[in-house]
């Protein structure tokens, strides 16, 4: 890799990071109360510490757990969804006003509503579903959808079977459209569960230890914990883009 | 054709007598507590802590965030017993709902904070000023409103200072009201325990303003109503067919939670860690101490004496809001009787150490 790639690609996030971290300090530093606002420096002391504590990792797993099963879920049935649309236009057509409406309503609107029917620890999950699962349909519809015509019509003149047309040219046409999709997908899901858990007082999650944080204002904990969510964020992104590689090397050899 | 009828008559009738039975003798094998979080639920840290099975009946607790949620709970059902706001467990019983009151458990938890430097307080320092409070349609409504009313003072729901009134500015949750006391940002403002703790230690390690109690309110509610005792602000219910299923369970849980606040006054710690480490109460702050665990007032009573403390209270309550309770006054029912056998009752330590 020759200097400037480096410069590029290494040095410019470090320098985004770096000017992040300092603005975050003269914030700090201006409002004078670690009460309010903890420096960079306190909040990593603060997340240390956290590492070292069993909770941490139980909270950090449920959530986690929480995420991609939700995730899962919502990607799952948006499949069927979205294949059942794109085969059968009438059941598209019929199918579209719930997808838009779903995709429509303010995130706000679903939690009321379904705290409003549910009250229990369930209640996370059924946030999370009705807030991705829109998303996740229109993103496979829209990969299926945007597959070369042509090269169905080849599918159909040569009469692959369905699972040769499935696995040997529907799955690696529409991969790498639908993993991006689903990274930046995933990295929304985390915020909105942690959102969730904070909201239904989900027990041992990084929500409730954040709304622990915030009553007794514990802000240090709080970023502390913020932290860990976003690292939490950024682990599942990036395991999906390495995903994506991996699927795009093997099937177009890039 | 007649013998065969009159056989199969007779076994249906044994089956139908063996059912009702057994149904009758049943006993219930787990059972759901509920406490909201904050100051009601040091009243059950003890049981929390020390009591997962109860003669053979296995004891699960469940910590919920406010009275939304508490009120959720008992009127779906989900909750075999439950410590509610006092008025509350009146208005949800006034709709039907499968309850009965058990006894008081907290005699009100609510103090007047401020920043002002000013070392004496009179009700009418707070004319011209806003009064920061949670509590809306709720018990610290009443109460402020109550003492208010009887001094004489004129109040008004505002944002805003008002000359010659008491503006009344109220927000969802105490998180609202406790960085502005701590900035100084604000002059008055009414907390419960524990955040009163909370606020207090937080203003003192950030320097800013000195946050202090003007006032006890629980004091001012006596005099305003000229009585000796303070509310019952929340109170222990109990699912109606609990009760008549397993009225001792009941009792001796209604026993245990005496117990359980001579234990959490005498050392309030393993209690406290209890909440915070395994309930994972958002409300209770680590740095809790004794004199805050006290000011909660969490003194359990039953039987008449309880009964006789409620109805004065719904009395009250009852000339002043009686949207508060529901619109009537509970019937005799809505009380579940006996248990007067603890009114002498002080509570024991030593044997569930």
């Amino acid at each position: 890799m020759d200097k400037k790639r480096v410069l590029y690609n290494i040095g410019a996030p470090v320098l985004g990071l770096a000017l992040f971290i300092g603005i975050w300090y003269a914030l700090a530093q201006a409002i004078g109360i670690s009460l309010f606002l903890p420096t960079p420096g306190e909040t990593l002391v603060r997340f240390f510490k956290l590492l070292g504590e069993k909770k941490f990792y139980v909270a950090v797993g449920n959530t986690l757990l929480r995420t991609i099963l939700s995730f899962s879920a919502a990607f799952l049935l948006a499949c069927v969804f979205a294949v059942l649309s794109a085969k059968f236009r009438f059941f598209g057509k019929v199918f579209s006003p719930f997808a838009v409406v779903l995709r429509v309503l303010p995130t706000i609107s679903v939690i009321l509503l379904v705290f409003l029917l549910i009250r229990s620890r369930f209640a996370a999950y059924v946030i999370i579903f009705l807030v991705i699962f829109p998303m996740q349909y229109k993103s496979v519809l829209d990969a299926i959808e945007r597959v070369d015509p042509l090269l169905k019509e080849m599918t159909e003149a040569y009469r692959f079977s369905w699972q040769k047309k499935v696995f040997s040219f529907y799955i690696p046409q529409m991969t790498p459209a639908l993993l991006t999709g689903m990274s930046i997908t995933l990295s929304f899901t985390v915020k909105l569960c942690v959102a969730a858990e904070v909201l239904s007082y989900v027990g041992k999650s990084v929500g409730r230890y954040m709304q622990q944080a915030y009553a007794s204002l514990e802000t240090e904990t709080l970023l502390a914990w913020t932290i860990a969510a976003v690292l939490l964020g950024f682990l599942l992104e990036g395991l999906l883009l390495l995903l994506k590689k991996m699927i795009v090397r093997r099937y177009h050899g890039k | 054709m007649m013998r065969k009828f009159l056989v199969l008559l007779l076994v249906f009738m044994l089956t139908a007598t063996l059912a009702v039975s057994f149904s009758g003798c049943s006993h219930v094998e787990t059972i759901s507590v509920y406490a909201p979080d904050g100051g009601p639920a040091l009243g059950m840290a003890f049981l929390m802590k020390e009591f997962h099975e109860i003669d053979g009946v296995k004891v699960d607790y469940t910590l919920v965030k406010g009275a939304d949620e508490i009120a959720a709970a008992v009127a779906n059902g989900d909750a075999d017993l439950a410590i509610l706001p006092t008025n509350l467990a009146a208005k949800l019983y006034n709709e039907g709902k499968d309850i009965l009151f058990v006894g008081t458990n907290s005699h009100g938890l609510l103090y007047l904070l401020t920043t002002a430097a000013s070392e004496t307080f009179t009700l009418e320092d707070l004319k011209g000023e806003v009064l920061h409070l949670t509590g809306e349609s709720n018990t610290p409504e009443a109460v402020v409103r109550k003492i208010l009313d009887s001094a004489g003072i004129v109040y008004e729901k505002s944002d805003v200072p008002i000359a010659g009134k008491v503006a009344l500015k109220f927000y969802k949750d105490g998180s609202g009201i406790v960085p502005e006391l701590v900035k100084g940002a604000i002059r008055y403002a009414i907390l419960g325990e524990p955040a009163v703790s909370n606020v207090m230690q937080k203003a003192a390690a950030a320097k800013k303003a000195e946050v202090k109690i003007a006032a006890d309110l629980q004091e001012l509610w006596r005099t305003a109503t000229n009585t000796t005792e303070s509310y019952p602000q929340t109170s222990l219910v109990v699912k109606k067919s609990l009760w008549r299923s397993d009225k001792k369970l009941v009792e001796k849980i209604a026993k245990l939670t005496i117990d359980g606040s001579v234990a959490i006054l005498d050392d309030p710690t393993p209690y406290l860690g209890y909440l915070i480490e395994e309930m994972e109460s958002t409300q209770v702050p680590a740095t809790l101490k004794l004199e805050g665990v006290e000011r909660a007032n969490i003194s359990p009573t039953f039987g008449a004496t309880a009964k006789a403390a409620v109805e004065a209270y719904f009395n009250i309550l009852l000339a002043f809001d009686k949207d508060l309770i529901g619109g009537k006054l509970p019937d005799k029912n809505f009380y579940c009787g006996g248990l007067d056998e603890l009114q002498d009752y002080k509570g024991i330590i030593k044997a569930f150490a």
